[in-house]
């Protein structure tokens, strides 16, 4: 096997396979070097992939226990954990084995171990057993991605205290739990375990979860959490996280306040993979928070060494970092593309989903004053009624004359999918009409679409209608 | 409270104590043992130090019930009838019934006095008295597995894997020693300690399986038991089976753990792909797990 590259990637999550399969088709030859045995990355095993199918049996389950009601069937009073946990191996070993298919059509090679470079066009892979292999490349793609964030003052123990990995590793279902952080992580898993009846309890320092959002999206996630059952403490800081060692934890705040639960999850936020990487032996810079310093492009300090995904930092999403990792690719292939990370979608998989693209509307306001946001409730749409499922909603949100569209924000189940519309819509003319002369498949959640650029259409129409203008004067 | 705790009627269903071949020229012993296993009335024997322990902190409110959940997740007889207790039908909870799966779970279902009061009947029946005869093999038994939970749990917890499980993988890793030695014990004894080991060697797998079946013991247990010290990759949970193993060679080698990472274990540290700072973390806590090891004996 050679021991020459031109493109070398370190780290085979969705970053780095997105960078390798960009690079191969286009000729180079590339290896991916992982320091787990299997690709995918935290992504595929401890992230993304894990939580969403847990997600979907929570979801399954919990449809299952309200027909079940319905038919006067009673139903065990508590579940497993492992058991709702079932489908995840055989979910992740068909995701990995699909990737790795992949890179072996394209030929990539794969290098199991932990990379550090040794010189500014190498680097030594060593794999678990002690074996070294130098690897030398012409250009590198650092995509280790990252890990849960462990706050200096709180013990995880992964056995009573937990983090977003350990987490996934539960036997038993607990009847409490204080999630701490309020950012996709925390919601995620706090609406999942919700909705298996475990009683959670989010802490956090903002306000509001999921503060990013526009406060209607995140008020969506928080009316359907409060309906399961959860709580959330907001402006809430924490002094200490203790555990007695057996069943309960003590989570304190600084207000006095002591909430009990048999476990908690610390979920307050990731930090950068760089361990053992030599960064300092090719000269790759850092920034204090130790994420790899990255342009547009992930061209990082040193002209040949890119970096992609959640080693650079935010918004950590599996979609954006594939994104990055392309872009990268192109890039050093001279392909300089124009910037598409204003039209990524962000897709939060809570129960009900939250989905938006574009600018929020409080980056719309901020930006353009009197924007018009477009809005239609699912429970108006005969899809919604039809599958039961009428929570939620659709806004659109356009510029002041209600022409171009701006951004699109949904609240319900399958609003991670419907959002793909608007992007195209962004990506493409950009006008709202658009959505409101396309003929849509009926009954569909997408006529939503048209609904709400209606209703956009029509508050535009209002505004320059002469009795309107004439008010106004 | 299950009226019955100790004294178990094991299903007979594992096809290798079927299989035991019993003939005229059968040792006494031999042919006590499969005739015993056949039967199916096995105990758990729990040792003097462990019971006197749950006893006191049971007897003591100041003590507390949380004690006695500790003294009962570091003593592999006491944990697996609490489980297997839990699980009995008196506890059976809603209509389908959840299978218990640690003693942390025991005691958040049950309620630390249930539980206490639990391993307090169970210690009670089953004592070992000190002028049985396989007592100096049931303690190196007891502090084996109890260094191996702990191990199991500290190379789970440097994989960020599930603790809970792992811990329990190790401690219950060699159920079948204690029932074997139990019956040789209660019967004709082995001729020598070369047929006593011989005997060990061949049954207590299959023992250990007879009670994870019988005492619903879970999934993960059973196959960590069934693959003993075979490092051939197991069908299922093959990372609770390989960290088992790897926990059992730390606890073979208290005194020189550094030597595990250079030792025959490179099948289950690649399996559980450890690199040699993650052996480094497990190393460094060995002196703390031989000093609890150390304090609970």
């Amino acid at each position: 096997m050679s021991n020459t590259f031109d493109w070398v990637v370190v780290g085979a999550g969705p970053g780095g396979l997105k960078a390798a399969a960009c690079a191969a088709q286009a000729g180079a030859r590339v290896a991916v070097i992982e320091r787990e045995p299997r690709i995918g990355g935290a992504c595929v095993h401890r992230g993304t992939i894990p939580s969403k199918a847990l997600r979907e049996a929570a979801r399954q389950l919990s449809r299952f226990f309200a027909q079940a009601q319905r038919f006067h069937m009673v139903m065990p009073s508590e579940l497993q954990f492992s058991h709702v946990r079932g489908r995840l191996d055989k979910v992740i070993d068909s995701h990995v084995c699909s990737l790795g298919d992949e890179l072996v059509q394209l030929g990539v090679t794969r290098l199991h171990g932990a990379a550090r470079f040794v010189d500014s066009h190498a680097v030594e892979v060593r794999s678990p057993s002690g074996l070294v292999r130098r690897i030398d490349a012409t250009k590198f793609v650092i995509a280790t991605g990252s890990r849960p964030r462990q706050p200096p003052d709180i013990a995880i123990d992964h056995e009573h205290i937990l983090d977003s990995d350990s987490i996934l590793g539960l036997e038993y279902l607990p009847h409490s739990m204080v999630i701490l952080g309020g950012g996709v992580i925390a919601c995620e898993y706090a609406s999942i375990f919700a909705t298996l009846g475990v009683f959670v309890t989010i802490v956090d320092r903002a306000p509001r979860p999921l503060a990013f959002l526009d406060p209607d999206l995140s008020q969506g996630f928080l009316d359907a959490f409060t309906d399961l059952g959860g709580r959330y403490l907001g402006t809430a800081t924490v002094k200490s996280v203790e555990t007695d060692g057996i069943s309960n934890t003590t989570t304190t705040l600084t207000s006095g306040d002591g909430l009990t639960a048999e476990k908690v999850m610390v979920a307050l936020g990731r930090v950068p993979y760089t361990t053992g990487l030599g960064l300092d032996v090719v000269g790759v810079a850092v920034d204090v928070q130790g994420r790899v310093t990255a342009d547009g492009f992930g061209r990082t300090s040193v002209a040949h060494v890119y970096a992609v995904g959640d080693v650079v930092g935010p918004p950590a999403l599996a979609s954006f970092s594939m994104e990055q990792g392309r872009r990268a690719v192109m890039h050093a292939f001279g392909r300089i593309e124009a910037n598409a990370a204003s039209i990524v979608p962000i897709g939060i998989f809570t129960i009900p989903e939250l989905s938006c693209v574009g600018e929020s509307e409080t980056q719309a306001r901020a930006r353009l004053g009197d924007v018009i946001v477009g809005r239609v409730d699912f429970s108006r749409l005969a899809r919604g009624q039809i599958t039961d499922e009428p929570d939620g909603f659709l806004k659109l949100i356009a510029d002041p004359t209600g022409e171009r569209l701006l951004g699109v924000g949904i609240v319900g189940e399958g609003a991670t999918e419907l959002v793909h519309l608007g992007q195209l819509v962004l990506l493409g003319s950009g006008r709202v009409r658009e959505l409101v002369d396309t003929v849509f498949n009926f009954p569909t959640m997408a006529e939503a679409y048209r609904v709400a650029a209606l209703d956009v259409l029509a508050q535009a129409a209002s505004r320059s209608s002469p009795s309107n203008s004439a008010n106004a004067a | 409270m299950d009226p019955d705790v100790a004294s178990v009627a094991i299903p007979l269903s594992v096809a290798d104590v079927e299989r035991a071949s019993v003939d005229a020229d059968s040792s006494p012993a031999r042919r006590h043992l499969v005739s015993a296993l056949r039967d199916g009335s096995v105990e758990l024997p729990v040792l003097p130090r462990v019971a006197h322990e749950v006893m006191l902190a049971a007897q003591d409110p100041a003590r507390g019930a949380a004690e006695v959940a500790r003294h009962i997740e570091r003593d592999p007889a006491l944990c697996a009838t609490v489980l297997r207790s839990a699980n009995s039908a008196i506890y059976y909870t809603g209509g389908g019934g959840v299978d218990i799966m640690s003693a942390r779970q025991a005691v958040a279902r049950l309620g630390m006095l249930e539980v206490a009061s639990l391993a307090m009947t169970a210690a009670v029946r089953t004592a070992v008295h000190d002028k049985e005869p396989h007592v100096p093999r049931l303690t190196a038994w007891w502090r084996s597995s109890l260094a191996t939970g702990l191990f199991a749990k500290e190379i789970a917890r440097t994989r960020r894997q599930a603790v809970d499980s792992a811990f329990l993988c190790g401690l219950l890793r060699q159920l079948g020693v204690p029932v074997v030695l139990r019956i040789l014990g209660r019967g004709t004894a082995p001729a020598d300690e070369a047929e006593a080991s011989a005997l060990l060697e061949e049954f207590s797998i299959p023992a250990g399986l007879l009670l994870c079946d019988g005492w619903r013991l879970s999934a993960a247990v059973r196959a960590t038991v069934a693959a003993g010290s075979d490092a051939a990759p197991a069908p299922t949970f093959g990372d609770h089976v390989s960290t088992a193993q790897l926990a059992a060679a730390f606890a073979a080698a208290l005194d020189a753990p550094e030597s595990v990472a250079t030792g025959s274990c490179a099948p289950q540290i690649e399996s559980l792909n450890l690199y040699p700072e993650d052996l480094d973390r497990i190393v460094a806590v060995s002196a703390t797990i031989a000093r609890t090891v150390e304090t609970m004996a």
